[in-house]
């Protein structure tokens, strides 16, 4: 099996990234940098861009401005092959035409190391059983995907993603349609993969859970403005406030660290002291 | 439908349906063969023991040529209907539907009408320009639906391979009323029929038709990834536009040999892939060969409908499958619309 190409090197590399769709611009200057071992957190209000972000670092949508290097390539100029090699993709929507078993859709993970015909070696095959085996996915291996739900059919896609081998896995708000409990045991999953050495890309709607798991994180505004750094400096009251274009009660907690909930709207409604309190 | 029903439960009883529908397409027809004198007949063709005087023996001969071609097309068409449905990630992708059939009819038409009729075994110049108009009317539909950036949905691929299916088959038609007399009668190429086709077709539809075949199962991994969206197919590591363009170029050939050995036949490529992916799943190493033997079956079972429902008329053999096909699959769409196909 291929060695991972960067395991102990700075992973990602974003420098003034600048991005959206032809005559749209979504997001501007993004600069991210993160090492292997690292959880990296975009936030953002609806609609601020966050899957287009992780698109352009993905290389699925062209950049304005601004580079992208994961493991010393530039994903821009990067063919599938090269990028399948380097991060792997756990996309928000996943809707297969036809049934597959949970099975078949972790073994596509396999595809860019064993290809278009060759049959699996026994490394595809020990690589598809982990991955099944650390989602807690092996007794439902022959099981039709559109059978399971919400939260097997993410895991099932993770499991994808860890059956890839990649140093870097990217994904689009996991968390969303999660309940709690599956919620918290996501992030877990997730910090052990970051234990183990990937670096992860993540989306996320629940500033919470970015508190628990980020260590480096970015905000996206509604303008369209990125801001990113470690998570002390970042996720800053007046920062969410004006990001959210609302207002949370911040607190503390010794069992849970630090964590905001949503007061008031501060766009719509007049600003009342007492609503703080 | 169930993932993974896999294999002996479908394949032992479809090759010994194909076995039987076989045999009856030998012994019915105009001439009706009892069923021991066609094993007979049979037995004394393989052991090379036949006598130009047996009567059974010169229509048997006929008759396995245009089995094996009608076998042949049904399976191509159904593997290619395969292999479209997986590629564009719709179920109602099919060669005739996206209008690869249509294209290749008016190819096949037109090196007619220029008097192209060169033909050695494995080649004509007809099964070439069947190839290019096959070739040109699947890249059309792919510029049209836009699949080399996005995806194809179900709306616009229908209306545009019906739009350009109604183009070739207008220009088919204008061709045949000019030059009527080079030409078999129109139907032939806009509906397809068997009749008076026999070893010239099946030496030129041998060799493409068996590529085509292999083709489609050494893509059958590739169009399992194409489940997943386009987005998710590059991710996985392919270039899903290149992927698209070879593959179906690769079914155009195919197809465009069926085409110009017996018009542009419907639905089987439609509909062969649908039943066989009840029984065998999504899985394509699998529903591709399980599709190619129920298109088989099926076209070899409308030819002999079309040479035994009104006898001694032939039908075309795409009324047929048009006739039992579009009911069927308007059944299937009221009974669970068209995520359920």
């Amino acid at each position: 099996m291929k060695q991972l190409p960067c395991t102990d090197a700075v992973s990602m590399h974003i420098s003034e990234l600048s991005g959206g769709y032809p005559g749209i611009p979504v997001f501007h200057n993004a600069s991210i940098e993160a090492r292997s071992g690292d959880i990296v957190t975009i936030l953002g209000p609806n609609g601020s861009g966050k899957t287009t972000l992780l698109k352009t670092i993905l290389g699925l949508l062209k950049a304005f401005s601004g580079t992208v290097t994961l493991c010393n390539t530039n994903m821009q100029k990067a063919t599938p092959g090269e990028r399948a090699r380097i991060v792997a993709w756990v996309p928000q929507l996943f809707e297969p035409t036809w049934s597959y078993s949970v099975y078949d859709i972790v073994s596509q993970g396999r595809f860019i190391h064993a290809g278009p015909w060759k049959q699996f070696s026994r490394q595809d095959q020990e690589a598809i059983h982990a991955a099944l085996a650390a989602m807690d996915l092996l007794e439902h291996a022959e099981t039709p995907i559109n059978e399971l739900s919400g939260g097997q059919a993410r895991r099932v896609l993770i499991a994808r993603a860890l059956a890839q081998m990649t140093p870097i896995i990217a994904l689009d708000e996991p968390a969303a349609h999660l309940d709690p409990g599956r919620q918290i045991e996501l992030m877990d999953i997730l910090q052990n993969l970051a234990h183990e050495g990937k670096t992860i890309l993540i989306s996320l709607h629940d500033i919470n859970l970015a508190y628990r798991i980020a260590t480096e994180a970015v905000l996206i505004k509604p303008d369209g403005t990125v801001l990113s750094g470690k998570p002390e400096k970042i996720f800053d009251p007046h920062n969410l406030e004006t990001v959210y274009e609302t207002e949370f009660f911040h607190g503390f907690n010794e069992f849970i660290g630090k964590f905001s909930l949503p007061l008031s709207r501060s766009k719509d409604l007049p600003k009342n002291p007492q609503n703080i309190d | 439908m169930t993932a993974k029903k896999y294999n002996s439960v479908f394949f032992y009883p479809a090759l010994l349906l194909l076995m039987l529908i076989i045999v009856l397409s030998l012994s019915l027809g105009a001439v009706r063969i009892p069923l021991w004198d066609t094993f007979r007949a049979i037995g004394e063709i393989i052991s090379k023991k036949s006598t130009e005087s047996d009567p059974y023996i010169v229509i048997l001969n006929l008759r396995i040529l245009r089995t094996m071609l009608a076998g042949i097309v049904g399976a191509s068409l159904a593997s290619a209907g395969a292999v479209f449905q997986g590629l564009f990630r719709n179920p109602l992708a099919d060669p005739y539907i996206i209008g690869t059939s249509s294209g290749s009819a008016f190819g096949a038409v037109l090196a007619i009408v220029l008097g192209w009729t060169v033909s050695i075994p494995g080649f004509s110049a007809i099964s070439a320009m069947a190839f290019l108009g096959g070739i040109i009317a699947t890249l059309a539909v792919y510029l049209i639906t836009g699949v080399f950036g996005s995806r194809g949905d179900t709306v616009t691929l229908l209306l545009a391979g019906t739009a350009l299916s109604s183009l070739f088959s207008s220009l088919i038609a204008i061709l045949v009323a000019i030059k009527d007399k080079q030409l078999h009668q129109a139907y032939f190429w806009l509906l397809g029929s068997f009749s008076g086709r026999g070893l010239g077709e099946l030496l030129v539809l041998l060799i493409p038709a068996l590529l085509g075949f292999i083709a489609a199962l050494a893509s059958s991994r590739i169009l399992d990834l194409f489940s997943a969206g386009d987005e998710s197919v590059i991710m996985l590591g392919l270039d899903p536009g290149k992927a698209r363009l070879v593959i179906g170029a690769a079914m155009a050939l195919t197809i465009s040999a069926s085409v110009s050995t017996a018009g542009s036949i419907g639905f089987i490529g439609l509909i062969a892939p649908h039943i066989a992916r009840r029984f065998v799943g999504p899985v394509h190493k699998w529903l591709i060969p399980a599709s190619a033997v129920t298109g088989a079956i099926m076209l070899i079972a409308a030819d002999l409908t079309a040479r035994t429902l009104v006898p001694p008329v032939e039908l075309p053999v795409g009324a047929v499958t048009a006739l039992i096909g579009a009911p069927y699959f308007l059944y299937k769409i009221s009974k669970h619309g068209l995520r359920s196909l």
